[in-house]
């Protein structure tokens, strides 16, 4: 990843030790990801801030890399195929996107088509789309109730900043922006982490000598934090909400647990998933936290593993990493 | 979007992370030996009393006792402080050794010479540890902080220092407050480490970190909450080791347990030994009660069920404008954790809450406030001639079916609005002469009752408006801070720190439910 950096008032100076060990904790977290084994990375922190955020940051950009139609055409379809009637999506037609609902599939020419609507009103109209066609269908980011147009119109797909293409790639921008994908999913305490992702600003430098400026969502795409109809990249799961008990969205790549809280209240929900938790030494169940993470790594663990590159901790950091057999 | 806010907090984080590559620890031994002296008489009188030191005669005495020798081996501050309650801890030792001829005379030296050691401490002017501090030469300056443990102590302590030429300067923080700051340059704790949260020593928030300790007590430590070794993916940074390595650490269950004589005192075990509910009425209603200890030697009862909930006051959250109602958060009971803040009434209406809801009755004010008087009227008279007790029989044989003497009196009072079960009501109105009416006026109690509840939550309303907006730096300083309607007599809520959970459930009438008290209320009545 290009070096970032951070304003302190008057200048801006690259990242400090700590925080580009968490980039760098989340990219080599997600270059781990294997299929068969469940990856576990538990770190104590003398305090939460900005821990989750860049992690969360490194998971999404390292995850960028790998192609959207690399991470299963045929699972994405079936996701849409499954997805409940009304579910609302955005249909990518030559360089335009239209907003749309999945309105069920049909069996035709012994083939399974998807069925997006694209005008409402009486004179529906509707798309299909084919499995080798699927990653142009999205689900989006939604906030309320949200209706499609009566006209079939579109909205022309909005470049990415700057800042965001030169951490991604310029090769990568295309599928990046326009295909919704949830590589990490952080559960935690939201003003902090709004506050955190939206309004840090961070630099990276350019191809002439300037700095482009943008802050961790640029990357990290959070679909909470997103106009509707965006798509997204990452998740936010308030720690106080109790509906996050049922999640039904795909699991996510990597869920990053923001403090002891965060972790004790929704391991449950994610059991299945790759997971990153981060246990602030000042909170008060941090001694239940750390229990239950020696409880699981006792119990449960398969392999033991050391990560190329983390040899440096910043001090008052601890970090036990292992794989799970699924 | 306030964006230097949050580069602020970028900055201060690397600050902590700084801080911790700088970190090093001064260990200062001081001299008490009138203290030590104390400890060793009450350590003999406790050895002594054996499976007596638990009785209820010396409940009150142990924990006076124990308080006042953990406070000053862990506060700044001379034994004469009024905070630390001397007068009355003396009091106490005197009344439990004039007693102890009679009931325990085989203990009566011992108890003289606890009495006896006891005065040596008080009469001391010496504030040994701060003399130690100032022995030191630890900086004074406000990037110096002397850490309290307890919240009620942090402004006594802020005045003490304040009033010396070579403190004036250092500031006094709770563990809390000191962990959601920045880094500081130095920071002093006095009394062993294990009565304090680990972080301040894994994680510590100054770059000089000075341990003050009464060189007769001990001070083993070591973290208590590690990953399991593994060699092949555990990274252990040095900072945590530091501390881990100290000559005078050791595991968790080395330490002898006559050392934790002083040490925090588990208010639980002595509030539910002494059942300090035994006065209420064998009828109240009683329901499963989990007990917090709160900042300031206060705790309270909260209802154990599952779907209780309490509110809660988050002193991370910054005051907005127009009141920021994120600040609050209502939480199950038993979901409340030592660190949160709880929310509690501590003054009741007062005289504005029957206005406010005499605002609600609008039109009916009135005639239904006429019909109550009325009926409490007659019936204060009738048990003015008959007397409690006949009255009382005379209810129950009218069909009621809690007329006891309390409860007779509560129904009494103006404060009461209506029993809580039609059939008592149903029986006072016919003992007053007025049964045939005892429908149309449960009724007009009833909306009394309901417009009052009205007034309740409206006035609550206005109180959490004010804790919305309010500076909560004393709640974050003190872990106690109490609000109230600026100009009215409207009661006032009060925010707690939560610092420990009783572990075990509690019978408890439901009017004691959320209602504070303090700890050594419970223990005089022994």
């Amino acid at each position: 990843m290009n070096e970032l950096y951070y304003s302190d008032g008057v200048r801006w100076l690259p990242l400090p030790h700590w925080a580009t060990f968490f980039l760098h904790l989340g990219e080599v977290l997600a270059s781990h990801i294997s299929v068969n084994k469940r990856l576990v990375a538990t770190v104590a922190v003398p305090t939460r801030s900005f821990a989750a955020a860049l992690s969360g940051f490194g998971i999404v950009t390292e995850r960028a890399s790998i192609a959207a139609a690399t991470i299963a055409v045929q699972e994405h379809f079936q996701l849409l195929i499954e997805a409940e009637k009304g579910t609302q999506v955005t249909l990518l037609r030559r360089g335009v996107r239209h907003k749309g609902i999945i309105d069920g599939y049909v069996v035709a020419h012994e083939k399974t088509w998807l069925c997006v609507k694209v005008r409402g009103g009486e004179l529906g109209a509707w798309e299909l789309v084919g499995e080798e066609e699927s990653l142009n269908v999205q689900l989006v980011s939604t906030h309320e109730e949200d209706t499609i147009p009566k006209r079939i119109t579109g909205k022309v797909v909005m470049p990415l900043s700057a800042f965001a293409k030169t951490l991604i790639g310029s090769e990568k921008v295309g599928s990046f922006g326009a295909t919704s994908r949830c590589d990490c999913a952080i559960v935690g305490h939201l003003t902090n982490l709004k506050q955190e992702i939206l309004e840090t600003s961070f630099a990276v430098p350019g191809t002439t000598t300037d700095l482009n400026q943008g802050v961790l969502q640029d990357v990290l795409r959070v679909r909470e934090f997103l106009d509707t109809g965006e798509h997204y990249r990452s998740v936010v799961v308030s720690t106080l909400n109790r509906s996050g008990a049922r999640w039904s969205d795909a699991i996510p790549s990597v869920v990053v647990f923001d403090g002891s809280t965060a972790f004790l209240r929704s391991r449950g929900v994610f059991s299945s998933a790759n997971w990153l938790v981060i246990l602030d030494r000042r909170d008060a169940t941090f001694g239940d936290a750390m229990a239950a993470c020696n409880q699981d790594y006792a119990k449960r663990k398969a392999d033991d593993i050391r990560f190329e590159g983390i040899v440096d901790l910043p001090e008052g950091i601890d970090l036990v990493t292992y794989y799970e057999a699924r | 979007m306030n964006n230097t806010l949050s580069s602020n907090q970028f900055l201060r984080t690397s600050q902590i992370y700084d801080c911790l590559r700088r970190v090093s620890t001064a260990r200062i031994w001081a001299h008490f030996p009138e203290l030590n002296k104390l400890n060793m008489c009450f350590r003999n009188l406790k050895s002594a009393l054996g499976d007596n030191a638990d009785d209820e005669y010396w409940a009150m005495f142990n924990w006076r006792i124990r308080r006042f020798q953990f406070m000053l081996s862990c506060v700044p501050l001379a034994p004469k402080h009024p905070s630390f309650d001397g007068l009355a801890t003396r009091e106490t030792l005197l009344n439990r050794l004039s007693g102890c001829a009679q009931s325990y005379p085989v203990h009566t030296d011992q108890v003289t010479d606890l009495v006896n050691a006891f005065e040596s401490v008080f009469e001391t002017d010496a504030n040994h540890l701060l003399q130690a501090v100032i022995d030191q030469n630890v900086e004074n300056s406000s990037a110096t902080v002397v850490v309290i443990r307890d919240g009620q102590f942090v402004d006594v302590v802020q005045q003490e220092l304040l009033r010396q030429e070579a403190t004036n300067r250092m500031q006094v923080m709770s563990p809390k407050q000191i962990s959601t700051g920045g880094c500081y340059q130095s920071i002093v704790i006095c009394g062993a480490r294990r009565w304090y949260p680990e972080y301040l020593f894994t994680v510590p928030r100054g770059e000089r970190v000075y341990l003050i300790c009464y060189n007769w007590l001990s001070d083993r430590w070591s973290a208590q909450h590690a990953f399991l070794k593994a060699e092949t993916c555990a990274y252990r940074s040095t900072a945590t080791a530091r501390n881990d390595s100290d000559k005078e650490s050791v595991s968790s269950d080395e330490v002898d347990e006559a050392d934790e004589i002083i040490t925090e005192i588990d208010v639980s075990r002595l509030v539910g030994r002494l059942g300090s509910l035994r006065e209420e009425s064998s009828e109240a209603e009683q329901v499963d009660a989990i007990l917090l200890l709160l900042e300031g030697d206060t705790a309270v009862f909260m209802e154990a069920s599952e779907d209780s909930k309490t509110m809660t006051i988050n002193v991370d959250f910054p005051e907005t404008a127009g009141g920021d109602r994120t600040r609050f958060r209502r939480i199950r009971n038993v979901d409340v954790q030592v660190g949160d803040c709880v929310i509690l009434r501590t003054k009741g209406g007062g005289d504005y809450l029957r206005p406010v809801a005499d605002r609600f009755l609008g039109q009916q004010a009135e005639r239904v406030r006429s019909s109550q008087y009325e009926w409490k009227y007659r019936l204060n008279a009738l048990v003015k001639t008959e007397g409690a007790l006949p009255t009382s029989i005379a209810l129950l044989d009218n069909g009621s079916f809690r007329a006891d003497e309390n409860n007779l009196r509560t129904w009494m009072s103006d404060a009461n609005i209506r029993p809580q079960d039609f059939r008592d009501f149903e029986a006072i109105m016919k003992l007053i002469g007025m049964g045939d009416r005892a429908v149309e006026y449960w009724s007009n109690a009833e909306l009394i009752r309901s417009a009052h509840m009205k007034a309740g939550m409206h006035i609550r309303r206005l109180l959490l408006r004010v804790m919305a907006t309010a500076d909560l730096n004393t709640l974050e300083r003190t872990g106690r801070m109490e609000f109230e309607l600026r100009g009215s007599d409207a009661g006032s809520l009060t925010a707690f720190r939560v610092r420990s959970i009783s572990t075990r459930l509690f019978k408890v009438p439901l009017s004691r439910i959320a209602e504070p008290f303090e700890v050594s209320n419970v223990l005089e009545t022994s």
